[in-house]
């Protein structure tokens, strides 16, 4: 093991940061949906020019054939500065689940325009809004004078609102699978959700929607589908660990430069030992992503699953622990919309709640590693 | 000692969470319990409504014009208001009023009394400042004396409900001879006095109550003064004891309380899996029960003499209270689940007529997680009460 980046590696996150601390690469939180999805389209096409949305995907389909390693470190660069949308989506949860489909005609199809960012595909798998669960699913396929049409409807899809296609989860007669369906057509309604931090997630309404598919064979089972979420959700864990950097940075330049008292509270034993319990935990996320990013390339699906689902608790846990003493440390400015600060915390909020929260993953976990 | 309510209390808690309950006005409680911010007219109607009952100013002697309830009373108050879907009272309410009854002039009596149990007048608290938080003592704000005029320099930060207020009580610097605490004094103004400007602060959720407050040039009147020029301190001192009860939390929190319980409930129809709704039991359940023990602590600092060393002071108060707060807005939103990923802030402010995406209650779910980080900073941050209960307690155990 050696935890020092290479040249290249370090050379990739200098890029990456460099164009994530640049104003273009900033999502505003208060843009109206149409401009948001035109401005967040914008930024991952120069995300695109940086060469992100094909550093994941395989050197044969046109990619540069990068590992989980480097997605945590890019989408880290990114979170450091707020620049994440939608790497995670368009830049690893797409080309994985085409990766990893059984359909070569889909994958030949779709990959290369995924890697050169013509082709933006969004998973809408949710269908309950109060617990995340990919295999809770109504949405039916069928099949329909030798096409197959998709009706059903999807809450919470990310980046939705900026897709040019969407992968729906669906029953058809086999059991659940995954169809390709394109954005823009008679009967799909896509409508604009905000979320927490301005951005836009949507519903997607399907009524005899064509589609193509399905992406995985009957008796292959969805692990390629439940595997190109996980590769999702470690990299929104690297997103993560950016997210706490800034909020510790944030938080140990205030202890140093504010003053009350008559000295700067950073003398106060009591905010440094709360410093160093943000620091100490936000450690521990980033030693659990790291162990989950290693357990992304295992044959066995339950290593993977349960390290993975061990690394998203910890970063949602750890991550609220570190944006609460942010707050607290800070004193009022902490709770100030106006401070930069309140973004990463919203940010970091969202992120626990994408693709299972904390309770979601310790269940996956505990499933996962009882029987073993 | 004496483990019971004794039966005055008991008909006194029946009496009033039955009267309450009739008396909060449908729209208001369901914006409350919509997890919704409340608009101005809601508070101001809302004391109308007690006003009319002789109840609107709870920590008012009968002199006054208030009900003279005893401490104990107005917990059971303050209780019933919360469980009825009541807006919060205005804590500035049973906080000037106090101030001007035990320190003001026959004529700052007279003229500011009358207007605080509607609302007519609303007043707020200028305090804190940019440079001067948990160091409260350190402000800057000054007030220089020119004949039978202050003139006022500087800004106040944090302040409360300022762009709804026409009063203000502040402290203000007058002298800076001697201990900082000297040097203060407490002043009352108006809003719309000329040179003083507000600018909202709009917090992490998107809701707008506090403000920053600037004074150029501000003239007031030498007769504004409360007790006397450098005697702020004293004034300030009385108030933060004033709200002693009130910085529980109790109400609030067993108001959240319940919203989670009826969330789980709805979660359970839902079809949410079993082992998600245990978790949230077991959170549940114990919030539930640190939080009886905390209406016991809060009996236990009502019924303590004022000067008993060994009573629990309101310091413990503060923090299991903060405590509190802070984990059953966490609960609240880890019950929203995947549904606070969505966020519409314009239906929490109630700037729009129509319901978000899942609905007011999840909408506000996140939010509410938001609004409560401030908990462990008002009236006090955690970390000054921990250095206060420290300061109280170690030497008599010490001695033990
Ligand atoms: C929502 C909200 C509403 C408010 N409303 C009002 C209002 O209406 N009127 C008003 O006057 N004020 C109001 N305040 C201000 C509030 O009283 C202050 O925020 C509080 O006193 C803390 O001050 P500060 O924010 O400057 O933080 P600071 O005092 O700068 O504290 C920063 C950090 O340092 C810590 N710290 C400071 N001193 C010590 C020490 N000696 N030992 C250990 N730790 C220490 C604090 O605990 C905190 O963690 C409000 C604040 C909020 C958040």
């Amino acid at each position: 093991m050696n935890f020092d980046l290479s040249d290249d590696q370090r050379a990739l996150v200098d890029t990456v940061e460099r164009f994530a601390r640049s104003a273009a690469a900033k999502r505003q939180s208060t843009s109206p949906v149409g401009a948001a999805s035109e401005d967040a389209v914008l930024r991952w096409e120069q995300m695109v020019e940086l060469g992100v949305a094909a550093l994941l995907i395989g050197e044969n389909n046109g990619g540069v054939g990068l590992g989980a390693a480097e997605a945590v470190l890019v989408s880290e660069a990114l979170g450091q500065s707020l620049a994440q949308e939608p790497f995670v989506t368009a830049g690893v949860l797409a080309p994985k689940l085409l990766e990893l489909s059984t359909s070569d005609g889909l994958r030949e199809k779709y990959l290369r325009g995924v890697a050169e960012g013509r082709v933006r595909i969004a998973l809408a798998s949710d269908e309950s809004v109060h617990e995340f669960d990919l295999f809770s699913v109504s949405t039916r396929a069928e099949v329909q004078n030798d096409r197959i049409v998709v009706t059903g409807r999807k809450e919470l899809v990310v980046d939705g609102a900026m897709a040019t296609h969407f992968a729906i989860t669906a029953r058809d007669a086999n059991g659940l699978n995954l169809f390709l369906v394109a954005a823009v057509q008679p009967g799909v309604m896509v409508t604009p959700v905000r979320g927490l931090d301005g951005g836009w997630m949507a519903r997607i309404e399907l009524e005899c929607v064509e589609a193509e598919g399905p992406l995985f064979r009957e008796a292959a089972g969805l692990d390629g589908l439940e595997c190109a979420v996980d590769h999702a959700t470690v990299a929104i864990c690297g997103e993560a660990l950016g997210l706490m950097n800034r909020m510790i940075a944030l938080t140990a330049s205030y202890l140093q430069t504010r003053h009350q008292f008559g000295k700067a509270i950073g003398t106060f034993q009591a905010l440094q030992h709360r410093f160093a319990e943000m620091v100490t935990l936000a450690e521990q996320a980033r030693s659990g992503t790291l162990m989950a990013a290693a357990a992304l390339a295992s044959e066995d699906a339950e290593v993977r699953k349960a390290d993975v689902s061990a690394a998203k608790s910890l970063v949602g846990r750890n991550g609220r622990a570190v944006l609460e003493g942010a707050i607290q440390l800070h004193g009022g400015i902490g709770i100030t919309d106006e401070y930069e600060l309140s973004r990463y915390i919203r940010r970091m909020i969202e992120i626990e709640k994408t693709w299972g929260d904390v309770s979601y993953h310790e269940a996956r976990f505990a499933r996962v590693t009882d029987s073993r | 000692m004496d483990l019971t309510l004794s039966s005055a209390d008991i008909a006194f808690r029946d009496m009033i969470r039955g009267e309450i309950a009739s008396m909060v006005p449908e729209d208001i409680k369901t914006r409350v319990e919509n997890l919704q911010h409340l608009r101005k007219e809601d508070y101001m109607r809302w004391q109308s409504i007690l006003d009319v009952r002789g109840w609107a100013t709870p920590a008012w002697p009968v002199e006054f014009g208030g009900p003279g309830w005893s401490p104990m009373q107005r917990v059971l108050f303050e209780e019933a208001c919360f469980m009825a879907g009541a807006p919060r009272q205005i804590p500035h309410i049973n906080m000037i009023g106090p101030v001007l009854q035990t320190f003001g002039t026959e004529d700052q009596k007279h003229r500011y009394l009358p207007g605080i149990p509607t609302l007519r007048d609303w007043w707020c608290q200028g305090y804190s400042e940019p440079g001067s938080g948990s160091d409260l003592a350190s402000l800057r704000t000054k007030a220089v004396r020119h004949g039978d005029r202050y003139i006022i320099n500087g800004q106040k930060i944090w302040t409360t409900w300022a762009h709804w207020s026409n009063h203000m009580f502040c402290l203000v610097r007058t002298s800076d001879a001697g201990r900082p605490q000297e040097g203060i004094t407490f002043l009352l103004l108006t809003m719309d006095t000329p040179g003083l400007t507000v600018r909202p602060i709009h917090s992490l959720d998107g809701a707008h109550d506090v403000n920053e407050v600037f004074f150029e040039d501000v003239s007031v009147p030498v007769e504004n003064v409360v007790l006397g020029e450098n005697q702020g301190w004293k004034v300030a001192k009385f108030l933060l004891n004033a709200e002693r009860t009130e910085i529980a939390g109790v109400g609030q929190s067993k108001r959240m309380l319940q919203f989670a319980r009826r969330l789980l409930a709805e979660l359970t129809n839902a079809g949410v899996s079993s082992s998600r709704l245990d978790v949230f039991r077991s959170r549940i359940a114990r919030i539930a029960i640190d939080l009886k023990a905390h209406e016991w602590t809060l009996m236990r600092v009502i019924d303590a003499k004022p000067d008993d060393p060994k009573a629990p002071s309101a310091s413990f108060l503060k923090l299991c209270g903060t405590d509190l707060l802070e984990r059953v807005s966490t609960l609240l939103m880890d019950l929203g689940g995947p549904a606070g990923l969505a966020y519409d802030v314009d239906a929490r402010n109630g700037n729009v007529d129509g319901t978000p995406p899942y609905g007011h209650v999840l909408n506000g779910t996140a939010a509410t997680y938001f609004e409560y980080r401030k908990s462990g900073l008002v009236g006090g941050t955690t970390e000054i009460q921990k250095n206060i209960i420290y300061r109280e307690t170690v030497s008599r155990w010490a001695a033990q």
